[in-house]
């Protein structure tokens, strides 16, 4: 609500506030106005006072409701804080939410008072009724004062583990608010490992709220840290979802990377179903989780297009032209990648008489993609209608889709250029002007065509006015000059008229083009080029024009025939495609932000968001749940036998006392449900053995090593998370060594590709701003395991290692172990 | 990262101004709307899309009933997301207000403030079903008068509303067990895209179809609905099933349960408060189109052209198209144009406007199996030649066809399923065929 607005005499009559416009009967206008507002509100704040309106609940509602209207008029209400403070306490629940309004939006502006009305927040933060709790929390936290933070803990506490689902999911977004006010308080509650244990929840909104807030609030390790257990968990409830829920789980769905094929088709048959729903978001995520489960799998890719066909075209007919649009610019993305796939409905790209300009724009640019030889002819015709509709910018864009229809299938050259011709001739000067334009490009690659072109460029030079055309047509004139008996004079005159021409691009294109008739039609160009030479060497409005002229002018002084070499030199026919339409560099990286405001801006998105508001870039699948937590995995190890044992007592408490006896964190209310997602170890780390292939980093591809210091690896061996943890706790204390560092490696990939190569595996690494850490571990050949925490310091240029085992002589290994890193390291090393 | 917030809400009227505006992060930048208001009124080209981007401030929103219904965000997130969201918003708040008006949310801001804070926390979207709200939102609303606000009718709102009902909100607890009447209505509402050559053939046409709802019954019941038995979704499967219903593709909302969907055409769902589409389904077959236009040009003199357009009822004598509009657009330097229309059918006027440079027919009733003519004479400054023969046309249609459909998607029964209460609700079940794009070229 700005302020500003207040000056406006006009603003506050079309309020909502029912009562005659004000300003009408004050024809005064401005200052007079703002005293009659302030005059207002003086009565406002007598008749919050007045005892006869506190006993009617009727007419305080009416009182309360006027001073909204005037806040959301932006008129400054603050003035009232006091006496709005004092009606917070009632039952009338819309009073009571229009106070809760107000509060959060002057608490800022007043802290002190806001104050004041923490012990009734809080205490209806104990109401008997839900609703009463999830809102006296929700305004609680949206105070955003940051002297609240001591007030909202044990609320927010206790609302996490209430007998309501809405206050649950209030109080698991309130974490948020929590967060962003003071991260260290949600750090100091553990509140991570908390919201990864109410993924459990049986509420399908406290469960989205948990991954919204869990992704945010590790945006800096690239988002919510998922494993394998946690996805198919959140798959399996897939349906208990309402749309919006639907649209995060597939979004964070598509983060994870599958352990191998049938894991991602087994994630494809869960995703499967939101493909017939309607809401195009949750349609264009699950395309997206296809495309990114599919991304090595290319004979899979093309099902998955032929799968997401029917779809997203049925989005398209029936959608408002907002979502329209959407899938459009996102089919505009997918059409080069699956060619073929929407061929036969290119009827569907037709534009429709009253589709806005950016619909038919893009649906123009699709049936440039989509046309194959059986359909090019019809496309082409089809475009030809739009070259001659109202619109200029379609008119232009569709004939410029006729030449790259044209280019893509040489069979339909014949179509496209009698079609380009016929709108050359058309009455309209865009029309001819961006004919000739494509006709130009079309002649690079097709020259046998120009006998059928070439005719009607004269009448055409006439009627073009935009510089762009005309260029076109000079260029042709000077190509294929000795095929045009009347070329010369077609240039004349344009040279007579040098002076008065103002756009150095003709300028450019006659002088080129003149130089090079003069080789093909000398005795007709010779006096012509020669005043041409002249004028143009002595214009002084283009730096580029003066030299070229010039350059020409010394060319044919110093030997014409070098001159002819030089200017009309034989050209190799264009082959393929040109080279600017084969930038597939920058639209992979925009692809690669599907179902993004990227593909709708066909750009990517650090070209226009700051950079707190970007993804960061951490392969996802290597950071650990929890890790936000953990320092090291001796830490993790511990929050995560906590999890499990709070998992336990859940599961225990629901089984217990399943009519919702209110023991443990819930009650009966949160009993694990068991159908969907069997797994009560959601983490995946205690167990499993086949999610710990998936974190075992390449380690079976290492080829068999003798590494330095005397040690020799097996290769091909995994170890699970599972047995990593326990082996690390119980192995006691290990060696440590540290190293200086000339510099920090770029990624951990780096590092992990250094450490296979020595036939070291990696269990899980992650990369923070001040550190990367890894977990690695090997087995030599006569068995012994070897477990190693490394981390690289990155502001102290420091390497720390830590090296536990169990072969016999442990410091020994540790030492030939650590020499290995050493190794695999060297170049990183002081 | 399509996991992402907006930070603010906002609704603006035609003229700019901010009706709604919520700030849900405390992060959004000063001047936001009307940065976004300006940008959207002095686009540079064109019509402006429904998401941009200013100073790393992203804008995504929908125009309805004139009024434009917008988020603001900085990060990037999925639009189509946000876009099917405000599309909600907008239906949440007509269901609440009973219609959808610049008056209607003035008059219910503090309702409409109630709803945005259930709708969004902190930026993302909770809970927007009509029914899961209600428990939640206790103003009560102020109605309007529904025959003003309604100047603007949305494309799916149509005239043959069987009863003022339909524009009534679905009320908060109060009413619930009053003297409101069990009733459902239901729409198969199909809208028509043709395009016809010169010559009359049709080059494209297609049906975008939808079954809407609007449920007053009390107790939610359970309904089931059952389409044709023959019914078949997707080309591929047509096969040699000749005579069926073959639908390219359809999609269905959340609440459809599609268990007996493939074997018996049958869908049980219960249904949400409010209005809501069950069923949105695609056809591009053949189909016999309703109007059938021929459009042809004669000269009279060198200076004057004859535009003549004949447009055929192709539909049994008991439809009728109503609301019908022809547009003839005319070469943009006509001097003058005059048109006329029969006088023996009585309802019809054709006028020429010079701003547009076209003639608009109106049919107020178009009997089935009936034939109109429109004749108009222009003049031009200079001799008639080809171009601007060229410039006259495509000839655009208009219209509604009250309980008439084109695809044969039928409504078997549409009953409460055994086991939930038994009582008899009123059902209203109307088909309407609409034109979405319905052009000819001359």
């Amino acid at each position: 609500m700005s302020m500003n607005q207040y000056g406006n005499s006009n603003q506050p009559q079309r309020g909502p506030a029912q009562q005659p416009p004000p300003s009408q009967s004050n024809p005064t206008g401005g200052s007079y106005f703002v005293d009659q507002k302030k005059g207002e509100i003086n009565e406002l704040k007598q008749l919050l006072r007045a005892v006869s309106v506190d006993r009617d609940p009727k007419k305080k509602r009416e009182v309360i409701k006027k001073v909204i209207a005037y806040m959301t008029l932006g008129i400054d209400v603050s003035r009232l804080f006091t006496e709005m403070m004092l009606a917070i306490e009632t039952r009338d629940l819309v009073v009571k939410k229009m106070v809760y309004l107000y509060l959060c939006t002057y608490a800022r502006q007043k802290p002190d008072l806001a104050i004041m009305c923490i012990n009734t927040l809080q205490r209806d933060c104990n109401n008997q009724d839900p609703m009463v709790r999830g809102l006296a929390l929700r305004s609680l936290c949206s105070l955003r004062l940051p002297a609240m933070v001591e007030y909202i803990s044990d609320p927010l506490k206790a609302s996490l583990t209430d007998a309501n689902s809405y206050v649950r999911k209030t109080g698991v977004m309130a974490i948020l608010k929590m967060w962003h006010l003071w991260p260290q308080a949600v750090e100091d509650g553990a509140m991570v490992d908390t919201l990864y244990n109410m993924l459990q929840d049986t509420d399908a909104q406290v469960v989205a709220n948990c991954v919204v807030v869990l992704n945010e609030i590790m945006a800096d390790a690239g988002g919510m840290a998922t494993n394998t257990a946690i996805v198919h968990h959140l798959l399996g409830r897939l349906e208990d979802f309402n749309e919006w829920g639907v649209c995060h789980i597939l979004a964070l769905v598509s983060r994870h990377e599958p352990a191998d094929e049938d894991e991602a088709f087994e994630i494809m048959n869960l995703v499967d179903p939101v493909l017939r729903t309607s809401n195009s978001g949750a349609v264009l995520a699950a395309v997206n989780c296809f495309l990114l489960l599919t991304k090595n799998m290319p004979d899979m890719r093309y099902q998955v297009y032929e799968r997401t066909k029917a779809p997203l075209l049925t989005l398209m007919a029936g959608g408002s032209s907002e979502t329209v649009y959407c899938i459009l610019k996102h089919l505009e993305g997918m059409l080069p990648r699956c060619p073929g796939v929407f061929d036969d409905e290119y009827r569907q790209f037709f534009t429709r008489y009253n589709e806005p300009t950016g619909v038919k724009y893009a649906k123009v640019r699709c049936l440039a993609l989509l046309a194959d030889s059986t359909t090019a002819e019809a496309v082409i015709a089809e475009l030809g209608e739009y070259a001659g509709d109202m619109d200029p910018l379609l008119a232009r864009q569709a004939m410029r889709a006729v030449g790259k229809i044209c280019l893509r299938l040489p069979g339909s050259a014949a179509a496209a250029i009698e079609r380009l011709i016929d709108l050359m001739g058309m009455d309209v000067s865009y029309v001819k002007a961006e004919a000739v334009q494509v006709v130009e490009v079309l002649l690079r690659k097709y020259p046998q065509w120009r006998t059928e072109v070439l005719p009607s460029l004269q009448r055409c030079l006439k009627h073009i006015d935009e510089p762009a055309g005309k260029a076109a047509v000079i260029w042709m004139v000077g190509e294929y000059g000795d095929e045009i008996t009347e070329a010369p004079y077609m240039l004349e005159p344009l040279v007579d008229a040098w002076e008065e021409e103002p756009s150095s691009q003709i300028k450019m294109h006659l002088l080129t083009a003149a130089v090079k008739l003069f080789f093909k039609r000398p005795p007709e160009m010779q006096s012509m080029l020669g005043r041409l030479l002249a004028r143009a060497v002595n214009d002084l409005s283009s730096q580029d024009l003066h030299d070229r002229a010039l350059l020409y002018h010394r060319l044919l002084k110093h030997d014409p025939e070098v001159a002819r070499r030089v200017c009309c030199c034989e050209r190799p026919p264009v082959s393929g495609e040109f080279a600017e339409d084969r930038d597939t560099g920058r639209r992979d990286v925009v692809f690669s932000e599907f179902n993004t405001l990227s593909m709708v801006y066909d750009d990517h998105s650090d070209n226009f968001t700051l950079p707190e508001f970007r993804a960061k870039k951490v392969k996802n699948t290597r950071a650990i749940p929890g890790e936000a937590e953990a320092n090291d995995l001796a830490d993790l190890g511990l929050a995560l036998e906590r999890s499990k044992a709070d998992q336990q007592q859940l599961y225990d408490a629901a089984v217990t006392a399943p009519a919702g006896g209110g023991g443990g964190t819930s009650g009966g209310d949160v009993a694990p449900p068991a159908a969907a997602a069997p797994e009560v170890d959601l983490l995946g780390l205690m167990g499993g053995d086949e999610n710990g292939g998936g974190w075992g980093g390449g380690g079976s591809q290492a080829a068999p090593t003798a590494a330095g210091g005397g040690v020799e690896f097996q290769t091909g061996i995994t170890i699970n998370s599972g047995q990593f943890q326990s082996l690390w706790a119980a192995l006691g204390a290990g060696v440590e060594s540290s190293f200086e560092m000339s510099k920090v490696p770029a990624s951990t990939q780096e590092v992990e590709g250094l450490l296979t190569a020595r036939g070291v595996n990696t269990m899980a690494s992650g990369n923070k701003p001040a550190a990367m850490k890894f977990f690695f571990y090997a087995k030599d050949v006569l068995g012994s395991t070897y477990l190693m925490q490394c981390s690289v310091l990155k502001p102290e240029r420091l390497l720390e290692l830590v090296v536990k085992s169990d072969a016999p002589d442990p410091a020994e290994s540790a030492r030939a172990i650590s020499g290995v890193v050493k190794e695999a390291f060297a170049s990183y090393l002081r | 990262m399509s996991i992402a917030p907006v930070s603010q809400f906002f609704i603006l009227s035609p003229r700019g101004d901010t009706i709604i505006s919520k700030d849900y992060r405390g992060d959004a930048v000063a001047g936001t709307t009307d940065t976004f208001f300006r940008k959207v009124k002095f686009w540079e080209s064109g019509d402006p899309p429904p998401c941009f981007t200013i100073d790393g401030v992203n804008y995504i929103y929908v125009r309805k009933n004139g009024l434009l219904f917008a988020v603001s965000t900085q990060w990037n997130v999925s639009p189509s997301m946000f876009l099917e969201l405000l599309n909600r918003l907008a239906k949440v708040f007509k269901d609440y207000c009973g219609v959808l008006s610049e008056e209607a949310i003035r008059k219910n801001f503090i309702l409409v403030y109630e709803l945005l804070d259930e709708t969004l926390d902190y930026g993302y979207p909770q809970g927007t079903s009509t029914e899961t709200l209600r428990n939640h939102v206790r103003n009560e609303p102020i109605l309007v008068d529904s025959v003003k606000s309604m100047r603007l009718p949305s494309a799916l709102k149509t005239k043959t509303a069987p009863s003022s009902s339909i524009q009534k909100p679905v009320s908060g607890s109060g009413q619930k067990n009053g003297s409101q009447r069990n009733e459902i209505f239901v729409d198969i509402l199909e809208r028509l895209s043709v395009l016809f050559s010169q010559s009359g053939q049709v080059v494209n046409s297609s049906i975008d179809g939808c079954i809407q709802m609007k449920s007053y019954l009390s107790g939610n019941p359970e309904l089931r609905l059952a389409l044709n038995e023959d019914l078949v979704v997707g080309k591929a499967n047509a096969g040699s099933s000749f005579g069926s219903v073959v639908l390219d593709d359809c999609n269905f909302h959340e609440c459809a349960k599609l268990d007996e969907f493939e074997s018996m055409r049958q869908l049980s769902f219960t249904p949400p408060d409010g209005e809501f589409v069950l069923l949105n389904y695609r056809m591009n077959a053949e189909f016999r189109c309703p109007f059938r236009l021929f459009p042809s040009i004669g000269d009279i003199d060198p200076y004057r052209m004859e535009v003549v357009v004949i447009v055929r009822a192709d539909m049994p004598e008991t439809a009728a198209g109503t609301n019908v509009v022809v547009r003839l657009p005319m070469p943009r330097n006509a001097v003058s144009v005059s048109s006329e229309v029969e006088s023996r059918v009585p309802g019809q006027t054709a006028e020429y406007s010079a701003n547009e440079h076209r003639v608009v027919w109106t049919i107020k009733k178009f009997q089935g199996s009936s034939e109109l003519t429109l004749r108009a004479k222009v003049t031009l400054p200079n001799v008639v030649n080809a171009a601007n023969r060229k410039e006259v046309g495509p000839v655009s249609m208009q219209f509604e066809i009250p309980m008439y459909n084109v695809s044969n998607l039928q409504v078997r029964y549409l009953k409460i399923a055994e086991f939930a209460k038994s009582y008899n609700p009123f059902r209203w079940v109307r088909y309407v065929t609409q034109s979405s794009s319905y052009v000819c070229r001359v």
